[in-house]
């Protein structure tokens, strides 16, 4: 199923708050990304794929980001690739904070990144123009979903 | 761009680290084998693997001299410390170290433009400004360049800090050097995208005061560029030569970066095998049977980078070590670069992190786990023994039209 959203003023003032890109946010319900108005110029592609769905969503930069929801509505992963990285804020929502907490303190890398806490993993890479990662919720991942499933 | 190992080292041995390669002795292992076996030429500049700027301690990052001028003017600074890096697009420079003042650029409506660059660990703030860039025998006039950490804009945009992780970096020891030259193989940093869409998260601000700042649209033009393309000659993408490095590693690396692909007697091509990399920015590589299409070749890449089940058992265990390689002897390993036609096999061997001697500043074997899953970085240790030549998008060579990396 491909659909266009429209503008939605209305949630406009939180939105600009990130300034956000049409993104998934890691462990809210789906529909939250009915209600971005940056979604006007993005396109969303739905698939069903028996415990899980997955909503592509492709930016007007090129950036596929795909929202990974459970039957019960709950994000629990959201993966990226293209010319830029959505905002990172927005992407992770409430886990952001504890993101930025857990950087690792050895290996700083302006090109690979990894997170890995028991709730959280949030893996990053790429170059200028070229990037692509993936954060998810390991112990919301529905049963026989694997690390891997998330592309 | 830059794997920052050097934090690493830091973080390990704290100050009882020798600062500077030289300081410590190593002499013997300095490696400098005439410029990687190109001779001076008004197209050649001198790079080396060195510690980096005094009070950071670098593991394979390459190190450039960069002369930039007030424009149109003889007024000039010439600036060591610039790391050489293939894997982005453009000259940006460490306000802490400038004695010049450089103007920065305006748009239409007289606003300053004002740049958010984001890596994944961190962004970095400042102007885009113009300058003379002269490299080598090489001039590029009023080049745009970004200005990291520049005081006439202290105040970082909300949206910057959170398009990644919120770390700013914005002096020489969170950068590691004094300025990254990007000649990878893009014209600019963004290109037409930025040029009719303001992108999101924002990597372009217009600025009417030194914090009332707005995303905009930036002609490709007023971009930061990729300084090669501006050269009157020899801009269609460059040639780094290093010689071969010692399993063990060596304090030093002296090599040279070249301007131009067959515009010079020095810079022609030859049999080399040629790497098409995608409109994406990424080539491809196989490894372990495995196709990874998000990869790339990269000098500000300080390791390879690329996951490996057979090396599960290696991980470093020291502090600061976190997600090196750490074999118990040197593991020799193979990839295959996907071509237009066929592919290419590539040797090379990781050796053990933790025993890089504390007095080298190269060390070819440095290995590290890839976070993502289709992507085998190539890093700075590829380039050891070779020469690596980059065309850039646009331009043709002998052997083919850019984008693409020989080697």
């Amino acid at each position: 199923m491909r659909r266009k959203y429209a503008g939605l003023a209305g949630a406009a003032v939180l939105a600009a708050l990130w300034s956000c890109v049409a993104s998934a946010t890691l462990g809210e319900q789906e529909s939250s990304i009915g209600a971005e108005p940056q979604l006007a110029n993005a396109s969303i592609k739905e698939t069903a794929l028996g415990s899980y769905r997955v909503h592509e969503i492709l930016q007007p930069s090129g950036t596929v980001i795909r929202e990974y929801a459970g039957l019960d509505g709950k994000v629990f992963a959201v993966t990226w690739h293209g010319p830029f990285s959505p905002n990172l804020r927005q992407t992770l929502g409430s886990y952001f904070e504890q993101y930025a907490a857990a950087a690792p303190a050895g290996r700083q890398d302006r090109n690979h990144l990894q997170v890995r806490t028991s709730n959280l993993v949030v893996q990053v890479g790429g170059h200028m123009r070229a990037y692509s990662g993936r954060a998810y919720l390991p112990e919301a991942l529905p049963s026989g979903v694997t690390a891997g499933d998330l592309e | 761009m830059t794997a920052f190992f050097r934090r690493a080292l830091r973080g390990c041995f704290g100050l009882a680290l020798c600062l500077s390669a030289a300081s410590c002795g190593g002499g013997d292992s300095t490696i400098s084998s005439g410029g990687g076996g190109v001779s001076a030429a008004s197209n050649v500049v001198d790079v080396a693997v060195t510690g980096g700027p005094s009070g950071t301690t670098s593991v394979n990052v390459l190190y450039t001299t960069v002369t930039v001028c007030l424009p149109g003017t003889s007024t000039c600074q010439t600036i060591d410390n610039i790391q050489v890096d293939t894997g982005s697009y453009g000259l940006r420079i460490l306000a802490p170290v400038l004695t010049l003042t450089f103007p920065v650029v305006t748009l239409g409506n007289g606003s300053a433009l004002v740049q958010c660059t984001s890596f994944v660990d961190g962004y970095s703030w400042g102007p885009v400004t113009l300058a003379d860039v002269k490299v080598s025998g090489e001039t590029a006039s009023s080049v745009p360049v970004q200005i990291i950490g520049d005081s006439r804009y202290p105040t970082v945009p909300a949206d910057c800090v959170n398009s990644t992780m919120p770390n700013a970096e914005d002096t020489v020891a969170s950068f590691g050097a004094n300025g990254l030259i990007g000649i990878g193989p893009f014209p600019q940093d963004c290109g037409d995208y930025c040029a009719s869409t303001v992108a999101e998260p924002i990597i372009y601000y217009a600025c009417t005061t030194e914090s009332n700042c707005v995303g905009t649209t930036v002609p490709v033009a007023n971009q930061v560029q990729n300084p090669v393309t501006l050269f009157a000659a020899d801009n269609n993408g460059s040639i780094i030569a290093l010689p071969s490095v010692a399993s063990a590693g060596a304090a030093t690396v002296s090599g040279s970066l070249i301007f131009g692909i067959d515009t010079e007697s020095n810079n022609a091509s030859g049999t080399e095998t040629v790497v098409p990399v995608a409109a994406s920015g990424y080539l491809t590589t196989i490894f372990n049977g495995n196709t990874l299409d998000e990869s790339f070749i990269d000098s500000g890449s300080n390791a390879y980078f690329f996951s490996d089940s057979s090396l599960s058992n290696s991980a470093c265990q020291q502090q600061g070590f976190t997600g090196f390689y750490c074999p118990a002897t040197t593991t020799s390993l193979s990839g295959e670069m996907q071509l237009a036609s066929g592919t290419s096999t590539v040797d090379f061997e990781i050796g053990n992190a933790e025993q890089i001697s504390e007095s080298f500043a190269a060390f070819p074997g440095l290995g590290g786990t890839n976070p993502t899953p289709n992507s085998f970085d190539w890093g700075l240790p590829f380039f050891y023994g070779r020469r690596v030549a980059v065309a850039i998008q646009g331009y043709t060579t002998s052997v083919g039209a850019g984008p693409y990396v020989a080697y």
